[in-house]
């Protein structure tokens, strides 16, 4: 008998507003309260700062959304944040040489690029039968010395106006939110809707099953890496686009806050949950604004992540969620 | 010993949730006796005996050993006093030495430090008293399954129980090690060590066991001695109620030939196998464990590569470049033999798995369509009467019969040509059995060929046009079941030397 | 004979490759016996590391917290060290924060079910942002005594000595001795362990508290040889990691196994210290490293490549004991 502790009805395909969701949204506003009265002169009230916390949330939603396809399709990318870091340099620097007329190509390499090595990853995961940690641990390391030798390490400046237009306010809300929403909308059709992302959802949940019900394991598995690292790639060209260059490391550290996100989501609202993974994003994004409104370091910004992910399976423990 | 018992157990209660696993167990064990325990799945068996050995504590009720008190000791401790237990699930460790996973639970030490060379007497001598002859130095992970049963029921030995539990002993391992066990059990007899065996099968319970104890539901109905107990008395005492006919009658006429198997090799598994089935055919493959059913399968569905051979569907030759998805594409259906680990997505609902196989039924541009999907799903539940009958519900959460449906389900999605059911009843209780023999009967009159891997030979004979006796990876005969008494099947499957030439 | 030949053929393989590079590179004094010194201080505190961490991946869990708590430990044995101009003073703080942290983790993973792999890296971060507050207070240990430390020799330094101890005290323990043994099983075979009454939890604690015995250990060393590292933690990750897979392929079939991690820790610090030697810069030690790392777990796992191994998240299990 192995009742126990088993949610009978299945969270799996759940309507957008769940109970779980609501429960969630009910904490954001908690905790909006919370920083409300703890900030000085309530400034975590003003308008400008809603849309501060909405776009610092971008960039690691879109990290997020990248390491949550990779986790439920049962891997884990570790390198995810220095592929990111290896894009961005790569797009500055080619639009850095005179490619100026069109900003598409430069990007373009950048996701191809990333592509190419998710699908190393992958293939070294699905074909080798080499367990992902340590290959993206490998592949973490071989991209930092790679991105070495290419920059010598210095920073790239970037100097291409429509570039760093991409991280302005366009219409009064920040062009970042809107990419988040359509790359939150994509993930969504992919992930949740499309029988691609079933596919993937089954491999993470049980690879042998899947395999005896016809799906291409091996191929889904490449895929997945290669979704994770181009979205990453993402994150990190609108990361280079916002802070207007590029240091070699400056975008490794979003892996951790990547990997914070997508594990705290899948706890509370399944295996892959776009609007779950979202919401948490903005979270967090709200307690780091929070947090530095009121006057504490950042240093422990790293601890409050850590933090969370201890919260998360907490809550977890205590609701007895199954991934 | 009051009265001769040794085993005591008195309102046993064990709840998982809300389900009542155990609803109060009353049961006496008699010394030295061999005394079964059968059921449907579910009924409770296996739990009791994680009970009695210390694993589960009982939420109400006792259990006594020698009119003692052991309700709710550890399990070391409970072993210490005698009772040891030779579980379903072969828990061997893979990279360790067959010695050293006999004695894993009292490895021999000299002077503080590991001494294996000491044990080696204890453990061959245990050997000998099996009948089993094992290089100790192999690693486990090498045998195959039916020597690794012998090795775990070693281990139990090895500890000099008083009373030993057997659960499904026989499931994994050959007729003739079925023998070798069954003397095992005799001669343990006569050293005064009783027995408690747990199994599904009638021919075990009726060949070596002295009593036999029925549950059902969570309760044991009654204690009988075997003897005195007519199987059809056994039978409608599990189920609560009188089972006529399993077998549908099936008349189809046969057409052309779906499936051709032309000297299939692969390691020492499958030994140059090669037989057709025509759509409209039902036809066994009927042999102990080990005797390639399921590598024959699989090989034919593409899980793996044989060394050697060719499979033609509907005369298209599927080799080289074979896969599962290449054989759904040839409309070759597969119902694997492990339901748990390979038969379903455990943690998603009915209907995720019923609309497994085929999702482009349910979507429009790759994008699924939930209304489709909830009606396609909601049909296959009724047709199949699935229990609870309710598509959002998690598979894991059904019973093990009604998993077995939602397993077969999705192949009811398209029209395959061709059916492969490894074991497809195997820990399915009675009326689900019927149900889906019933089924099977339609798909053969729908049209399709079907090929039916099992061990059960009046399942196998109840149903099949044709009967292939797999022995050690070779089909050595092939009979008619209408017109081949059971016992000669039987004879042909333990491997009659003559025969197998 | 097969399997067999397989474990040892890498150990030769590797022997062979460095003495390949010291031919090649005849003028490179590989093996004179002050580089052999240097090498080996180097390779100490990754070692050490790396035997911990093999420890608790032999008996079943996974662990990246060390990446964190190491750069944490030095920087605290530094101000320890400052603050109260004792060597053992500081490395019993350290110690006692280190197997605490540990013991935690531990009651986390056991206790309450917690996967091993997600507490760590919350662990990681979570002493990464102890470590950045404290680091602004304190840069280098002053007490030149305690700094020395690491240079006191008996023929080879003390730390060095110290290295071996713990190591051949560890290969007794793990495959002499009924501890090392359970502990094993522990790993292996969770069910058969709790079949034969060997205690999971007490196995897998007793890993975790030597784990934090050998990290504080780890970190005293580095301490006193380069002072306190500053989020370098990260970087250790790979050849901790690279020790003990590389170790996994040898020795044993497909088990992290302590000889094999000494030999993978000991190959690690021949090449860093070769590639220092022939001025090749450290951004190409990575990739190799990066190389080595997969290339041996490929090998190892070739036999079984068409299994793919997955990540699991959460521990899955539901205990009905009681």
């Amino acid at each position: 008998m192995n009742n126990q502790g088993i949610p009978k009805i299945s969270k799996q395909k759940t309507p957008i507003i769940s109970l779980q969701m609501l429960v969630f949204l009910i904490l954001i506003l908690a905790v909006f309260a919370l920083f409300t009265f703890l900030t000085p002169d309530f400034c975590f009230l003003k308008i400008e700062n809603l849309n501060n916390i909405l776009t610092d949330a971008v960039i690691p939603a879109i990290f997020a959304l990248g390491m949550g396809i990779i986790i439920a399709g049962g891997g884990i990318d570790l390198s995810l944040g220095h592929i990111a870091s290896m894009v961005a340099i790569i797009v500055t620097y080619l639009m850095s040489r005179g490619i100026e007329f069109n900003l598409a190509l430069p990007i373009l390499v950048g996701l191809v690029t990333a592509a190419g090595i998710g699908a190393v990853s992958g293939l070294l995961v699905s074909r080798l039968g080499i367990s992902s940690l340590i290959v993206t641990l490998g592949m973490m390391f071989l991209i930092i010395g790679i991105r070495q030798i290419i920059t010598g390490g210095q920073s790239i400046y970037i100097n291409n106006e429509a570039f760093k237009r991409i991280a302005i306010n366009e219409f009064g809300i920040s062009n970042l939110v809107i990419i988040l929403m359509i790359v939150g909308v994509l993930c969504y059709l992919t992930m949740e809707r499309s029988i691609f992302g079933r596919k993937i959802q089954f491999v993470g949940a049980n690879i042998k099953a899947s395999r005896f019900m016809g799906i291409d394991v091996k191929n889904i598995t490449m895929y997945t890496f290669i979704l994770g690292a181009v979205l990453a790639a993402f994150g990190g060209i609108l990361f280079a686009a916002r802070a207007g260059a590029v240091q070699i490391n400056s975008v490794d550290s979003n892996l951790l806050g990547a990997l914070c996100i997508a594990v705290f989501s899948s706890v509370l609202f399944g295996r892959f949950k776009t609007s779950g993974i979202i919401l948490v994003a903005i979270l967090i994004s709200m307690i780091g604004m929070g947090m530095s409104m009121m006057g504490i370091k950042t240093e422990w910004i790293n601890f409050m992540k850590g933090l969370i992910l201890f919260f998360s399976i907490l809550m977890a423990k205590f609701m007895n969620f199954n991934t | 010993m009051v009265g001769n018992i040794i085993v005591k157990i008195r309102g046993v209660k064990k709840y998982f949730g809300a389900t009542k696993a155990l609803d109060g167990i009353d049961l006496d064990i008699c010394f030295d006796d061999v005394h079964a325990i059968v059921g449907s799945n579910g009924a409770g068996k296996s739990t009791l005996m994680k009970t009695l050995a210390g694993e589960y504590v009982p939420d109400e009720g006792k259990i006594y050993y020698l009119e003692e008190d052991i309700t709710g000791l550890e399990p070391l401790e409970i072993q210490k006093k005698g009772i040891q237990v030779v579980h379903q699930v072969l828990n061997i460790v893979e990279s360790m030495t067959i010695l050293e996973n006999i004695l894993l639970a009292c490895p021999p030490t000299k002077n503080g430090f590991l001494n294996w060379k000491e044990g080696e007497g204890r453990v061959k001598e245990i050997l000998n008293f099996i009948g089993i002859d094992f290089d100790l130095d192999k690693t486990a992970g090498s045998l195959s399954t039916s020597e690794q049963q012998f090795v775990i029921l070693a281990r139990a030995l090895v500890k000099k129980p008083k009373v030993l539990v057997l659960d499904e002993p026989t499931s994994k391992i050959g007729l003739k090690e079925t023998e070798n066990l069954f003397e095992v059990i005799r001669k343990l007899k006569a050293r005064d060590i009783t027995t408690i065996y747990i199994s599904h099968r009638m021919e075990d319970i009726y060949q070596i066991c002295d009593k036999v104890s029925i549950f059902k539901d969570g309760k044991c109905i009654d204690t009988r001695v075997t003897k005195d107990l007519p199987k059809d008395e056994l039978v409608t005492m599990m189920l609560g109620k009188k089972i006529d006919v399993f077998f549908p009658n099936i008349i189809v006429e046969a057409g052309k030939e779906v499936l051709k198997v032309s000297n299939l090799k692969y390691k020492d598994k499958i030994n140059g196998v090669s037989f057709s089935v025509k759509y409209g055919e039902i036809v066994s493959l009927v042999g102990s464990v080990g005797a390639g059913k399921t590598e024959i399968v699989n090989a034919i569905y593409g899980i793996f590569k044989p060394d050697y051979g060719d499979v033609l569907i509907d005369n298209q030759p599927v080799f080289p470049n074979h896969s599962p998805k290449k054989a759904i594409k040839y409309g070759v259906a597969l119902v694997p033999e492990d339901r748990t680990m390979q038969g379903m997505i455990e943690d998603y609902s009915v209907k995720n798995n019923l609309t497994a196989v085929n999702m482009k039924n349910i979507s429009k541009n790759s994008i699924i369509d939930s209304k489709k999907e909830n009606r396609l799903a909601q049909e296959l539940n009724n047709r199949l009467s699935v229990t609870p009958n309710d598509i959002n519900y998690v598979i894991q959460a059904l019973s093990g019969g009604n998993q077995q449906k939602v397993v077969i389900g999705k192949w009811l999605v398209d029209r395959y040509k061709l059916y492969l059911l490894d074991e497809v009843t195997a820990g399915v209780d009675i009326g689900t059995k019927s149900e889906i023999y019933r089924l099977l009967g339609e798909l053969a009159k729908a049209g399709a060929g079907i090929v039916l891997a099992t061990g059960d030979i009046e399942e196998a004979m109840g149903l099949s046009d044709r009967i292939m006796i797999l022995f050690k990876g070779k089909i050595i005969k092939e009979v008619d079941p209408k017109v081949t008494a059971k016992d000669k099947i039987l004879s042909y499957i333990m491997g009659d030397e003559k025969i197998a030439q | 004979m097969n399997k067999y030949l397989q474990c040892y053929a890498l150990f030769f393989g590797l022997l062979v490759l460095v003495v390949l590079l010291q031919i090649i590179f005849y003028d490179v004094p590989l093996f004179s016996v002050l580089n052999i010194k240097n090498i080996l201080l180097q390779t100490v505190s990754i070692s050490m590391m790396a035997l911990g961490l093999s420890y608790i991946i032999m008996s079943g869990e996974a662990d990246l917290s060390f990446a964190g708590m190491f750069s944490l430990l030095t920087v605290v044995f530094a101000i320890v060290a400052n603050a109260a101009n004792y060597f053992f003073i500081a490395l019993i703080a350290v110690t006692a924060i280190a197997i605490g942290v540990n013991l935690i983790i531990a009651l986390l993973v056991t206790k309450l079910k917690f996967s091993s792999f997600i507490v760590s890296i919350a662990v990681m971060f979570m002493a990464n942002g102890i470590e950045k507050h404290l680091h602004q207070q304190t840069t280098l240990i002053n007490n030149d005594a305690i700094k020395s430390f690491s240079t006191i020799e008996f023929g080879l330094p003390l730390v060095v000595w110290l290295m071996a101890l713990v190591y051949l005290v560890s290969y007794f323990v793990i495959n002499k001795t009924k501890f090392g043994f359970d502990l094993r099983v522990v790993g292996e075979n969770k069910h058969a362990a709790v079949e034969e009454g060997i205690n999971g939890n007490k196995m897998k604690i007793s890993a975790y508290i030597i784990a934090g015995l050998l990290i504080a250990l780890a970190a005293s060393v580095e301490s006193t040889r380069v002072g306190a590292i500053y989020e370098q933690g990260q970087y250790y990750m790979l050849p901790v990691f690279a020790a003990c897979y590389i170790g996994y392929s040898m020795f044993t079939p497909g088990r992290v196994n302590v000889a094999g991690t000494l030999v993978g820790a000991l190959f690690l610090g021949i090449i860093d210290n070769f590639m220092k030697m022939i001025n090749v810069a450290s951004h190409n030690v990575y990739i190799l490293m990066g190389a080595i790392l997969i290339v041996s777990v490929g090998l190892a796992s070739f036999k079984n490549r068409s299994k793919i191994v997955q990540i699991k998240l959460f521990s899955v299990e539901v205990d009905n004991r009681k």
